[in-house]
């Protein structure tokens, strides 16, 4: 409960409605309770008088007092509904802000499609709670509350029918909730196995058909599907225990009620009487409040269940919010003149505490326009040490200096405006070819994007299409190749112009021609950025001014033109002589 | 021309929506609710879900038989309750008083047991049925070409088989038993009621069109406006999802103002379409307390007015006790027409796109019965011609042949149909033109298994399954054993990182591989190609990312693969291309050049310049 009480603040904050929702509900409950009040004494005085008039007077009284509960009732939905859709909202888009403020390596904690399924699924949950709170969860307790004060005024004696019927409810209750609660955590979990097996089915139908293992995918089906059956058969028997152990409690309740009367009368107690007769619309009456009482009671019950899986989603939307971003930006930051010098001076840097250094002690200076090539076997750090400069993640040792000024000083966003990175997995956004494109500069015209385009070879696909650049792009790039990804991407960082660019292995789905005539177009750019191109091709990083190369553990093996390396560095000698096939070919062809 | 806004292109998209949805999965493609479809042909989706419980006839006939009786008894509750007041409590005769309340207990007791038994079946007979609909869904997923899964992708099938389903269970388990219930409860209820005072019991049965008819109206207007509610729910998840999947441009790009401007003006959106949906739905109940409230006292002021003026013979106090109880239990079921009505559309819906996937053209027809043990693997390409999309060809007229144990290597720029290419020789795809022939039989007259399991194939998208390294190797070959397995991996050079691992063979490979680098999927993939031990063998040249060093490894345990096996590489690098006996020059969808390196390069055509620019520097 902790956790949903930290998020009812949200809806704390549209105090008329909630007082306003508050007030009609418990007038729709007095009048649920006064009906029946009211009614006493038409069936015990009007009726057996003949009162006509008593009769029509109280009988328009309780119409409008219908009609009153009526329109409370609309008003309380109003007002109740306002304020959990727009609480809700509210949770929403700050979760959704936060979420941005989030440091990479705190995404990495919480994997993104946790993240995804907190901002939406979970936030639906807590919806459906604001709802339920204004609506039931306030409305039981007041129901048995206000049924129990009736039902004691209008006839203590008969109350004691409550002895048994409560504890009998509350009992039944508490057992069921004991043995549902974690047979549906079993569902939940099986359901996900479920939808696991169909997911790596439908996401790799290639793999599948190529090796002929359909039988055995079945199978795999198979034995999910019948788990879930069973789970799910289990979990659903014991909540269809409810229903009948509800209705049977009620009925008990109906005949101790009989009992308790026929009793009471019998001793001849003065308070079953009126005028010498017994009190039927008492008895008619109290019958009533009890089966409103335990209504109450039993919608309470079924929201505890509903509140415990709240409850779940509620820690989890919390987990994310009390998240602090790992990184912090200073406050009181520079925006100094970027030309593009980068300097790297015994640079460390790890993931997390107790893992191994991603990169060791890396030092090197690069002047503004010059380009540098890096490259090294898979899991040597190339991507960990570009990741360092525009703070995705912050170094643990050492400095980096952009001319002269430490990363650390400059003002977030400036300093990314300073870089254009492109990352070695496409992100497309859904839009089309050109807003994907102007990410890298807001106020862009058509022109401007198209040359972006021509200077990321996407010119020819882009005049291929009818549309030109305003052609439609689907959420992921899905209607993409993976080529055509990469070089949108590109154009997107292309536009800005930026001081520094970085093309972390984002060419690997282009041709090698394609990829030349990339690079050609950045060095030709007017104002040459700074390139730092991490790839995996000795003919792609011999183009560049530079090729700083890394081994293994993250440490520099080399830092040098491609004629200083193929002398000095083994691990270059290594990478070098498995593609250009022998060492005869590295210097001429 | 001007750039168009995101807002420009929703504005077109959402014009075009169902246009694109049928085209290509559009935005249906997104995760999300599932949105209440128009439910086309009715009466056939649910007579094809009644048939999933044809086996268990006799099993809903004991749950209709019980529910009835049940219902019968506690709707006669109210009556003994009634029969308490007049014939015992008013006359002072304690003694039968008694009796009833025991008659009432038992008759409780006896209706509670009867009614979970019938729950209970229900649950059984339902998850079985839902079962087997699963079932029957997947073995038809199996059975599906792969272009279907580029149509659909992958979580519009998981949608369909994991909650589409579910919706149906949630239908067949509510809708079947309380119609009955509530149909046997409007029946019992009134000839109860009618049988107490028929004139009173009129009035009650006069206000219940009155009823209904509010009941259908808020149920419809509701429909309408979820509707809206889903698509703007839809619409917010998409970008949520994009925005945190792609965070890092998000970030790079400073464009966490722009990205949060969106999902502002869209979460406002939603906020006032569900306030819409949520109030209408909520307006349902006030109107049936209101209403409740209303007969009970219409019951009891008419009532009240019979007994004045007609007197005891005509009306008594309890009859107009029994007669507004009665009314009451009226009420509920009626006002639960519009959940049931509901619930019943929901799952039709669900059944609706799951029957959908079971209708589909499966790839396999009748046609092929060629049954295949062993291939000499030569390939024939003959006047060759696919398109994906009719109109936009991707293969135009490719003949070529490559001889039995010879390597070929395709070569061409991004985007020029290499990748179909291949994809064809695995009948992935149905040809539009031409035939391919393996060993001069026509692929299209081989059994696609029998086909598929002579071809061995690596593609650049490594995908590993959830489970231990060894499972992923030995998918390859399910009958292998651990030394296989391990001999495999030796070979494909992945048994070297697999032994650091603290876990070895053991550990787990998460959903998509995450936890290895690409590379080492890719020697877990070729490891389980490598035990497949196919005798054709298809390369999308999978060593972009692996490391070269790594690379100079996989390349020796690949020539010894390729040894005796025709292999057809997309090939990327010098290496395999110098190696090839013979290449072949893909462009723009067109064979354009072919012959062996030499002979090539001495033609100074298309490929001399591409070996010059991507080669040599």
């Amino acid at each position: 409960m902790r956790n949903l009480k930290q998020l009812i603040k949200y809806s704390l904050v549209y105090k008329g409605h909630l007082s306003i929702a508050l007030t009609m509900m418990l007038l729709q409950v007095v009048i649920g309770f006064l009906i029946p009040f009211l009614m006493i004494d038409i069936i015990d005085i009007a009726l057996p008088n003949g009162d006509m008039t008593m009769l029509l007077t109280r009988g328009a009284l309780m119409i409008g007092i219908a009609l009153l509960g009526a329109v409370a009732g609309v008003v309380n939905n109003y007002s109740s509904q306002y304020v959990s859709q727009y609480a809700t909202a509210a949770l929403r888009e700050d979760l959704f802000s936060h979420i941005q403020t989030l440091a990479f390596k705190d995404v990495d904690e919480f994997k993104k499609s946790r993240l995804i399924t907190t901002a939406t699924s979970d936030v639906m949950r807590i919806q459906m709670f604001y709802g339920m709170m204004l609506r039931i969860v306030v409305r039981a307790p007041l129901m048995v509350i206000v049924g129990l004060v009736l039902s004691l005024q209008t006839s203590l004696l008969l109350s004691q029918v409550f002895y048994v019927t409560m504890p009998l409810l509350i009992i039944s209750f508490l057992v069921i909730m004991y043995f549902a609660y974690p047979r549906f955590k079993k569902v939940q979990g099986a359901l996900d196995e479920l939808s696991n097996v169909v997911l790596e089915n439908a996401n790799a139908p290639q793999v599948i058909k190529s090796f002929v293992s359909q039988d055995y995918e079945a199978t795999r089906f198979d034995k999910v599907n019948d788990h879930y059956r069973k789970v799910n058969t289990s979990a659903e028997s014991i909540v269809a225990v409810a229903e009948p152990l509800i209705i049977m409690i009620f009925n008990i309740g109906l005949a101790l009620i009989l009992v308790l009367a026929g009793f009471y009368l019998n001793q001849a107690n003065p308070s079953f009487f009126q005028n010498g007769l017994p009190k039927v619309g008492l008895i008619m009456a109290f019958s009533t409040y009890s089966q409103q009482i335990l209504i109450g009671l039993m919608m309470f019950a079924m929201i505890m269940i509903f509140i415990s899986r709240a409850e779940v989603s509620a820690s989890r939307i919390n987990e994310v919010m009390e998240k602090l971003p790992s990184i912090l930006y200073k406050e009181e930051t520079v925006k100094p003149e970027v030309k593009g010098m980068v300097a790297f001076k015994k640079v460390s840097f790890k993931y997390g505490e107790s893992s191994a250094d991603a990169i060791h002690d890396i030092s090197f200076t690069l002047s503004p326009g010059e380009s540098v090539g890096i490259i090294g076997s898979t899991g040597s750090g190339k991507t960990s040490l570009v990741r360092l400069l525009p703070r995705l993640y912050d170094y643990t040792e050492g400095s980096i200096e952009i001319d002269g000024t430490d990363i650390q000083d400059f003002d977030v966003p400036y300093l990314r405006d300073q870089i254009s990175f492109v990352t070695q997995y496409a992100h497309i956004f859904s839009g089309s070819l050109g807003t994907n494109i102007i990410q890298g500069l807001e106020e862009a015209s058509y022109d401007e994007a198209y040359k972006a385009s021509v200077g990321a070879s996407l010119n020819d696909f882009v005049d291929n299409q009818e549309e030109g650049l305003n052609m439609f792009v689907q959420a992921k790039g899905t209607n993409l190749s993976g080529g055509q990804k990469q070089r949108l991407s590109i154009a997107r960082a292309l536009i800005k112009n930026p001081k520094i660019l970085i093309l972390d292995d984002a060419t690997s789905a282009v041709d090698l021609t394609t990829e030349k005539h990339i690079i050609e177009s950045i060095q030709s750019l007017k104002t040459k950025p700074t390139l730092m191109l991490i790839t995996q091709k000795v003919s792609t990083a011999r183009r560049l001014d530079k090729i700083l190369v890394l081994d293994n553990d993250g440490h520099m093996d080399g830092f040098g033109t491609h004629d200083e390396l193929i002398l000095s560095s083994k691990v270059y000698q290594e990478i070098a002589a498995s593609q250009l096939n022998i060492g005869g070919d590295v210097h001429g062809a | 021309m001007v750039l168009k806004t995101k807002q420009d292109l929703k504005e077109t998209i959402r014009q075009n929506a169902d246009l694109k949805k049928a085209e290509s999965g559009g935005f249906g493609r997104r995760r999300g609710p599932i949105e209440v479809k128009k439910v086309s042909n009715l009466k056939g989706t649910i007579l094809r879900i009644l048939s999933y419980l044809k086996k268990d006839v006799w099993i809903i006939g004991v749950i209709i038989v019980t529910i009835v009786f049940a219902t019968l008894l506690n709707t006669y509750i109210p009556t003994l309750f009634s029969e308490a007041i007049d014939d015992y409590i008013i006359p002072f005769e304690f003694d039968g008083l008694y009796q009833v309340a025991i008659i009432i207990i038992t008759f409780a007791a006896i209706n509670s047991v009867v009614r979970f038994l019938a729950r209970f079946l229900m649950i059984r007979i339902s998850q079985k049925a839902i079962k087997q609909i699963r079932t029957d869904a997947f073995d038809k997923l199996m059975k599906l070409p792969v272009s279907y899964f580029d149509q659909k992708g992958a979580g519009d099938i998981n949608s369909r088989i994991s909650s589409d389903v579910e919706l149906i269970n949630n239908s067949l388990a509510q809708t079947l038993v309380q119609f009955i219930n509530t149909t046997f409860i409007l029946l019992g209820v009134s000839v109860l009621m009618f049988r107490l005072n028929w004139a009173l019991s009129l009035i009650v049965v006069l206000f219940m069109p009155l009823l209904f008819l509010v009941v259908i109206f808020i149920s419809k207007k509701t429909r309408k406006y979820f509707k809206a509610q889903q698509v703007h729910l839809a619409s917010i998840n998409g970008i949520v999802e994009e925005n945190v999947s792609g965070l890092e441009v998000v970030k790079l790009y400073n464009q966490e103002q722009a990205a949060s401007e969106e999902f502002h003006e869209e979460n406002e959106k939603l906020k006032k379409a569900a306030f819409t949906a949520q109030f209408f739905s909520g307006l349902l109940w006030p109107f049936i307390h209101f209403f409740n409230n209303f007969i009970y006292l219409m019951v009891i002021l008419a009532g009240g007015f019979m007994y004045v003026t007609f007197g005891v013979t005509f009306i008594t106090i309890g009859d107009i006790s029994g007669v507004a109880q009665y009314a009451r239990q009226f009420v509920q079921p009626i006002s639960q027409i519009g959940e049931l009505f509901n619930a019943l559309m929901q799952g039709i819906a669900g059944a609706e796109r799951i029957f959908e996937l079971m209708d589909e053209a499966s790839e396999y027809d009748a046609s092929e019965t060629n049954e295949l043990n062993k291939l000499d693997g030569e390939i024939t390409f003959k006047n060759v011609g696919f398109s994906y999309v009719p109109d936009k060809p991707i293969l135009k007229d490719v003949s070529f042949n490559a001889k039995k144990g010879s390597i070929l290597a395709i070569v061409g720029p991004t985007g020029g149909g290499k990748t179909t290419l291949i994809k064809l020789i695995n009948h992935f795809y149905d040809l539009n033109e031409g035939t391919i022939y393996l060993d001069d039989l026509d692929i299209k007259t081989i059994h696609k298994d029998a086909l598929r399991k002579r071809i061995g194939i690596v593609l650049q998208d490594t995908h590993l399954f959830k489970g231990s390294i060894f499972e992923n190797i030995q998918y390859g070959d399910l009958n292998a054993t651990s030394e296989q397995v391990i001999e495999a991996a030796k070979k494909a050079g992945a048994h070297d990182f697999i032994t650091k691992l603290p876990d070895r063979y053991d550990t787990v490979v998460l959903e998509g591989g995450n936890n290895f680098s690409q590379g080492e999927r890719q020697l877990i993939s070729i490891a389980r190609t490598l035990l497949n031990d196919p005798d054709l063998l298809i390369l999308d040249e999978a060593t972009s990312s692996i490391d070269t060093r790594t690379e100079a490894k996989i390349q020796a345990s690949l020539k010894t693969l390729m040894k005796n096996r025709t292999s057809i590489v997309i090939a990327h690098r010098l290496q395999t291309i110098e190696n090839a006996d013979k290449i072949i020059v893909i462009n723009e969808g067109m064979l354009i050049e072919e012959g062996t390196h030499e002979t090539l390069l001495n033609q100074k055509g298309f490929y001399h310049d591409l070996y010059h620019s991507q080669f040599a520097s």
